[in-house]
């Protein structure tokens, strides 16, 4: 079969975005904490892995671009190179850069375009070798250190302690190969073969068994758990070009501490034999040495998930539904034959069983809900960098804090909330935390704090944007909304505080002084707005003057179950999202109004609220006479309010939203539609699309 | 000129047929899914005239067409022998209403003939050609046609 890349490049792009979100978090790690070495090899990590997935799927330049990248890593790493603020800087315009060069690989880029990513790209492999040159004169490599020790954590430990309880004996295993010798990666793997028809290998460092790319230059090291003995151990090892094979029997030692935990004992801590033909033990300086002992604990988790097409657990969580809808049809049925018949027979055996299957089905639900779900930290960890940039860029001095980063939300939502939040974040950094100067002469912290948080609170996640600085101001709000034509003067002084606060959701709204290049264009929040709509949330603030601002979004746990209202009209049943549903009323035909040109109007408290009659703009066949009593469902999308009139309410109930079906377009004013408990099609309406039409909007 | 008689020969087709306002009409087998009673359906408000509803079909939510209005014939009773023929056509089900259905009957390529002008009452757009059977004629429907026209893409 032939190669075909077209198949790797979806996966391509997955893997490629999660290796950009590893870089970014290892930058920001490498920026607070330059002198840790951890965070360069996981940038060195990415940009290997994506030099090579890069250059299989055809996209050459940023094959050569990461390539450059991974060189100079190696180099600083193996150096020992200074993290300086200008490195730091390279790497992140690297990483913009490669991000860029990912983002852009689906368009039809212009010429122009093309031609400034390469020359960018060009400069910066410039600027990359200049910083890389950068070398501090004293560190000379030990010509000895040839062969890294092993790491182990908490996990690898565990396990060779398990081995060893067991009775196996344990050996530690370097293999050193001669210069330059020609694929030394296929020499280990079959170094490994032999080993595993001795014993387990625990630990294999670089890992050539699971990681074929993985490094192999010098030779490597491993931990074999076996019955063998170790000359069968070492004969194991002789593969050609092999220059010198190291054993310790480490089944003795008593506490597995090793060189990183406790440089000095590393010597001392086992016995050691020698093959012949050079006898070099390790020095401190060999089991310091960095070259090719990363940690691959990243890689032993990812190897117990799987990666799932979204669409198969849309499809999963479908079919949920429906055995969730069918599970109340049933019981109905096995009860009505139970009270018919008597449940002594068997049809209490079928009642018990179908009360079994019952509570099956819901666990079933619950667990492919939870397959959907993902940490919300996913999206948060990005805003580190968005922070950062802002408040270099605004000479602010900002520290987010991030909490509840655990929260599990829908993989859906997950995919739609970053840039609404994206655009609070910047919201907040830009008008609502102050310049240094300001904070200082208000006596707070030179820094201002911007949290993130997310929780659970019952069937909804909250998560909240909040900040430590100067507060909506209502009377520039008011002001502002005036100017805009946005209120008469008189409407705005009657409107209660909270509606105020509200005026910032609608769109061509912005009470920046200065309009910056990233938020104060206009455009922004009435979009949040929209968006958290779409999702059947809400979003609510909270200002005190002087000292801070809370934006609230409260956001449905999943997508694919609603809570609906089921309302009849025109002898026809429909469902209303609950979430759009604010309250239900029944008043009588006189106390509708008509206004000249706008249509029948109802009184709500202080307000006035516009109705709309259901069979009527949705031309039911049949209509029934308006009589004395009417019902009204207030529905309600952004701060906009509508009666809907119908001729009855049914009930409230879960339901499980569909597509319409061949066609996915919607039509007119339905969002969907659902299957109802005795197998009849209901349909959603689209409240937004009903709010306009009786506005006029 | 032999090699040419075996390629056509053997293009035999399986069809679907039923009845619309008496005339009989076929549809290629591999188009139909299924075929199902006729069934109360749910109305979408604001639809073409021609999309009766949708219906239920084991958790699906699948758009039904009355193939009558569709073709412009005059409105049919809604009977026993009234039927729902499910076509999927890539992937997109729709079902068909139709007065009933008739057989599965197979056809040779050398049976059918291009529409003869002014040959049949609905409009040839949908037509692939008419097949003779002993004494009858059968039209015979490009499903596709039917689905992908411009009032059903707003739909």
């Amino acid at each position: 079969m032939e190669f075909d890349p077209n198949q790797y490049i979806e996966l391509f792009y997955q893997d490629s975005e999660e290796h950009l979100e590893q870089m970014n978090e290892a930058l920001l790690a490498l920026e607070q904490n330059p002198g840790n070495s951890e965070p360069l090899q996981a940038i060195f990590r990415a940009a290997h892995t994506m030099k090579s997935s890069s250059a299989m799927v055809g996209f050459m330049h940023i094959s050569e671009f990461t390539h450059t990248m991974e060189d100079v890593l190696a180099k600083m790493r193996d150096e020992k190179a200074p993290i300086t603020g200008d490195v730091i800087t390279t790497l992140f315009d690297s990483f913009d850069l490669l991000k860029e060069m990912l983002s852009n690989l689906g368009d039809q880029e212009s010429e122009a375009h093309k031609n400034r990513v390469k020359q960018q790209s060009t400069e910066l492999i410039t600027r990359l070798h200049s910083v890389a040159a950068i070398r501090p004169p004293e560190i000379a490599e030990t010509p000895t250190a040839k062969v890294p020790r092993i790491r182990l954590d908490e996990t690898r430990r565990n396990r060779i302690e398990e081995y060893r309880l067991a009775g196996h004996r344990i050996y530690e295993v370097d293999v050193l190969f001669e210069d330059n010798i020609p694929m030394a990666a296929t020499r280990a793997f079959l170094i490994c073969n032999n080993m595993r028809s001795l014993g387990d290998i625990l630990v294999c460092e670089p890992d050539v068994e699971q990681d074929e790319n993985a490094v192999v230059e010098k030779g490597f090291s491993f931990i074999l758990a076996t019955d063998s003995s170790e000359s069968d151990v070492r004969n194991g090892c002789s593969v050609g070009q092999v220059q010198n094979v190291i054993t310790r029997d480490i089944t003795q030692a008593e506490q597995f501490e090793w060189p990183d935990e406790s440089e000095k004992k590393s010597t001392e801590q086992a016995p050691e034999s020698v093959s012949p033909v050079q006898v070099k033990p390790p020095t401190a300086e060999a089991e310091k040495s960095p070259s090719t002992s990363f940690e691959r604990r990243e890689d032993r988790v990812r190897t117990q998930t799987v990666r799932v097409d979204i669409a198969k657990l849309d499809r999963l969580l479908d079919l949920a539904g429906e055995l969730v809808i069918n599970r109340g049809r049933a019981m109905e049925l096995g009860q009505q034959l139970a009270a018919r018949r008597g449940n002594t027979g068997e049809e209490g055996f079928l009642l018990d069983s179908l009360v079994q299957q019952g509570m099956i089905i819901t666990q079933l639900q619950e667990a492919i809900m939870e397959s959907r779900m993902v940490p919300v930290g996913q999206v948060f960890q990005r805003f580190h960098r968005v922070v950062r940039d802002l408040s270099h860029g605004r000479e602010k001095e900002v520290d987010l804090v991030l909490e509840g980063e655990e929260t599990e939300i829908d993989k859906k939502i997950i995919d739609v909330i970053g840039d609404p939040l994206t655009h609070m974040i910047r919201n907040s950094v830009d008008h609502g935390i102050e310049s240094p100067a300001e904070r200082i002469a208000s006596g707070k912290p030179v820094q201002g704090k911007l949290t993130l948080a997310a929780s659970h609170e019952g069937n909804n996640i909250t998560i909240t944007v909040r900040d430590d600085g100067k507060g909506l101001d209502l009377k520039r709000i008011k002001q502002k909304a005036v100017e805009r034509g946005l209120y008469t003067e008189e409407a705005i002084n009657q409107l209660p505080d909270r509606e105020v606060l509200q005026i910032i959701f609608q769109p061509g709204f912005s009470t920046a002084q200065v309009v910056s290049d990233i938020s104060g264009r206009g455009v922004g929040m009435d979009v949040v707005r929209r968006t958290i709509d779409e999702l059947g949330g809400s979003i609510d603030i909270e200002t005190e003057p002087g000292k801070g601002t809370a934006f609230t979004i409260r956001l449905p746990l999943t997508l694919a179950i609603i809570q609906a209202l089921l309302v009849e009209a025109g002898s026809e049943m429909f469902a209303l999202p609950i979430a759009n549903v604010t309250e239900t009323l029944r008043i009588t035909s006189n106390e509708i109004f008509t206004v000249e040109g706008r249509g029948e109007v109802i009184r709500l408290r202080e307000g006035v609220v516009p109705i709309l009659r259901l069979d009527r703009v949705l031309e039911t066949p049949v209509r029934r006479e308006t009589n004395s009593r009417i019902y009204i469902a207030v529905v309600q999308h952004g701060n906009q309010h509508v009666g809907l009139v119908v001729d009855r309410m049914v009930n409230e109930q879960e339901i499980v939203i569909k597509s319409l079906g061949a066609h996915e377009q919607h039509s007119g004013y339905i969002a969907g539609a659902s299957i109802l408990g005795d197998g009849s099609v209901i349909l959603i309406l689209d409240v937004a699309a009903l709010i306009q039409e009786t506005l006029g909007i | 000129m032999a090699a040419k008689t075996v390629a056509t020969e053997n293009l035999t087709q399986q069809y679907v047929s039923f009845i619309l306002d008496k005339e009989e009409y076929g549809i290629d087998i591999l188009k139909v899914q299924e075929i199902i009673r006729f069934e109360s359906l749910t109305r979408i408000p604001k639809s073409p005239p021609f999309i009766e509803g949708v219906l239920n079909l084991r958790g699906k939510v699948v758009p039904v067409m009355d193939l009558r209005t569709r073709f412009g014939l005059p409105k049919g009773e809604r009977d026993r022998k009234t039927r729902i023929i499910v076509v999927n056509v890539n992937g997109k089900e729709m079902g068909l209403i139709v007065d009933e259905v008739s057989e599965v009957i197979q056809i040779d390529s050398d049976q059918v003939s291009p529409l003869p002008p002014m040959g049949a009452s609905i409009s040839a757009e949908y037509i692939r050609g008419m097949a003779r059977i002993e004494d009858r004629l059968m039209i015979l429907l490009d499903v596709e046609r039917i689905l992908s026209s411009e009032e059903l893409a707003a739909l």
